[in-house]
């Protein structure tokens, strides 16, 4: 106890790795007392909201899902529902399908990219997914047929793998053939789900040296009763319960920290977690049956408060999506594709608020129109900006629990947590509010 | 055949050279005969897929070549230019040099054409500036030429 009390401690890693953008890690221990810990984010400022002034209903989801290269997707789809919402557009169920098969094609692809290339280096203590590729050839070369196969579900069903081009306010601009969907059937059944279980096979198998820390937090995701929520779904607080997604400003709650260039949020706590650990500890009961089995396999039981647990929530996930795009696929299958136009008749401006779990969390865009069907205000609240209050506070409590361990140890299990929570922190950079001149 | 890939953000200024490429290669009759449009935004590992396929590539990005605003630089990625390439180019998360050298140990590698073109500015909501807006039909009759090779 005695060298406890005494003990200093200096950490300061700039530009964390393997991680999308520029953020370091603060610690400062004095005399055995902790005095700064925290993930310090760098990057200057963005201004999407400002970008997205006097566009046309057209232009928002094209503009939004530049807004970062790696969760494009995610902007394009919660743009796309925002505006709808704005402008009273319904959509077909044929549409909220297609975009649901989207939605799962690129949370796999970016769960799996995450858990194996940017985490699972950590597990192996090797610095970069590099000497993976000698080590563990099979398991990089499944990942990336995953990743192919991703980026085949987004140019069969909206024309682009990346940057899709096909998906617009009111629903597509050119359908999937039948053909391709059980071109894409038959591919997730097969070779996707025999990749998917083959990674996570290694992955049970480095579990033990996934980091034994708890700390319960209040977690945040999208909930639907009737399935696993990623689409859509009211907003769920494991807190507070639930919760409309108009309401979403009372529940994110803003605010400004000296150390970060990004907003921190808070609910009911200091602060919540959010992404899939949230979504598994929210939404378990509805993940599909190969999922949940998988779930099992890898020692994840809800409530999981160990958030280093994130990539392997991220795993089951995987698991998740490809099972249920295989059912939805199915169930298109047997209604017929019908040669739907988008429905792109306004019939009201106004206010709409959209949410989507994308990988990293739940999503929020915001925009108002007016009668012109032009954007006059806009905001978005991005996942890793949620989280950054949770990071902070589990190295608060993770510092003093490992304080004795080499400074080396301590700071890889603090570069693991921030990579836990894959942060995009580029996107993530949004401190400021555009007041626009009306 | 050719593979023309784009890398890039279109929100970022003189970043969204690659991709304004594309739109004027949409616009020359016949072009698709001859190559294939990819616009793989800022994602390094769309560009692995396509470094490991069957297909020769040429990639635009702007580039920091510490050279005048709206020059344009081409190489063929190997093992002497990358060091160049990867100071010069940066993908998100994972640099040029890592996404080649997994490209190399995975299989296979097509011959690569990189086309840099020396930004003014890459910060968000900045239009593309005139230097690198003038630069385009150079690049566009480059990229004929290299489709040309292997029509």
């Amino acid at each position: 106890m005695g060298e406890r009390m005494s003990k200093n401690l200096s950490i300061n890693v700039h530009h964390i790795t393997r991680v999308e953008g520029h953020g370091n890690i603060v610690v400062d221990v004095k005399n055995g007392v902790l005095k700064r810990a925290y993930l310090n984010i760098v990057e200057p400022p963005r201004f999407f909201e400002a970008m997205l002034k006097g566009r046309n209903f057209h232009e928002a989801a094209i503009i939004t899902s530049r807004i970062c290269g790696i969760c494009s997707l995610g902007h394009q789809m919660t743009s796309l529902k925002a505006t709808e919402a704005a402008l009273g557009l319904e959509v077909s169920d044929q549409t909220v399908m297609l975009r649901k098969i989207l939605v799962h094609g690129a949370t796999f692809q970016s769960n799996v990219l995450h858990a194996l290339f940017l985490a699972t280096p950590d597990f192996l203590n090797v610095g970069s997914v590099f000497p993976l590729v000698h080590t563990h050839k099979d398991v990089v070369l499944a990942a990336l047929r995953l990743k192919h196969l991703a980026n085949e579900i987004g140019e069969l069903i909206s024309g682009r793998a990346v940057h899709p081009i096909s998906i617009v306010p009111g629903g597509f601009t050119k359908l999937p053939s039948e053909k391709d969907l059980i071109y894409l059937r038959d591919k997730l059944q097969g070779e996707g789900m025999k990749d998917a279980l083959f990674t996570i096979d290694v992955l049970a198998t480095l579990a033990d040296q996934i980091p034994k820390f708890e700390r319960e937090t209040e977690y945040i995701s999208l909930y639907n009763e009737n399935e696993y929520a990623l689409y859509d779904g009211v907003i769920c607080s494991s807190d507070a319960g639930l919760f409309p997604v108009e309401d979403y400003l009372n529940v994110t709650n803003e605010f400004v920290v000296p150390h970060s260039t990004s907003k921190h949020t808070k609910f009911n706590r200091s602060s919540y977690m959010v992404g899939a650990l949230a979504r598994f500890n929210n939404s378990h009961k509805l993940l599909k049956p190969k999922a949940k089995e998988v779930a099992a396999k890898l020692g994840l039981e809800a409530p999981n408060y160990n958030p280093y647990m994130n990539t392997v929530a991220q795993m089951v996930e995987v698991v998740h999506c490809i099972e249920d795009s295989i059912d939805l696929i199915n169930e298109l299958l047997d209604r017929g594709i019908k040669d739907e136009k988008p429905n792109q008749e306004p019939t009201r401006y106004g206010r709409g608020i959209a949410s989507t779990e994308v990988p990293r969390g739940i999503l929020f865009h915001d925009y108002t129109y007016n009668r012109k069907g032009q954007i006059e205000k806009a905001n978005c609240i991005i996942p890793t900006g949620q989280n950054l209050a949770n990071i902070d506070e589990d190295m608060r409590k993770l510092v003093p629990e490992i304080i004795n361990e080499p400074k080396k140890e301590i700071t890889k299990k603090l570069e693991m947590l921030v990579r836990a929570y894959d942060p995009c922190i580029s996107c993530s950079v949004h401190m400021l509010d555009v007041q626009f001149e009306e | 055949m050719i593979n023309v890939i784009a890398l890039g953000n279109t929100l970022r200024g003189d970043d969204a050279i690659g991709p304004v490429v594309l739109q004027e290669l949409e616009k020359i009759p016949h072009a698709k005969d001859k190559m294939r449009l990819i616009d793989a935004g800022s994602d390094a590992f769309t560009l692995l897929e396509y470094l490991n396929g069957p297909r020769p590539n040429v990639v635009v990005d702007c580039a920091e070549m510490r050279e005048a605003p709206g020059t344009v630089r081409t190489f063929a990625l190997n093992e002497k230019t990358l060091r160049w390439a990867d100071e010069a180019i940066s993908l998100h998360g994972f640099s040029l040099a890592e996404v080649w050298a997994m490209a190399q140990a995975v299989g296979r590698v097509a011959p690569t054409l990189l086309i840099g073109v020396q930004p003014v500015r890459v910060e968000f909501n900045e239009e593309l500036s005139e230097p690198v807006r003038k630069a385009i039909p150079k690049i566009l009759e480059l990229i004929i030429k290299e489709s040309e090779k292997y029509a």
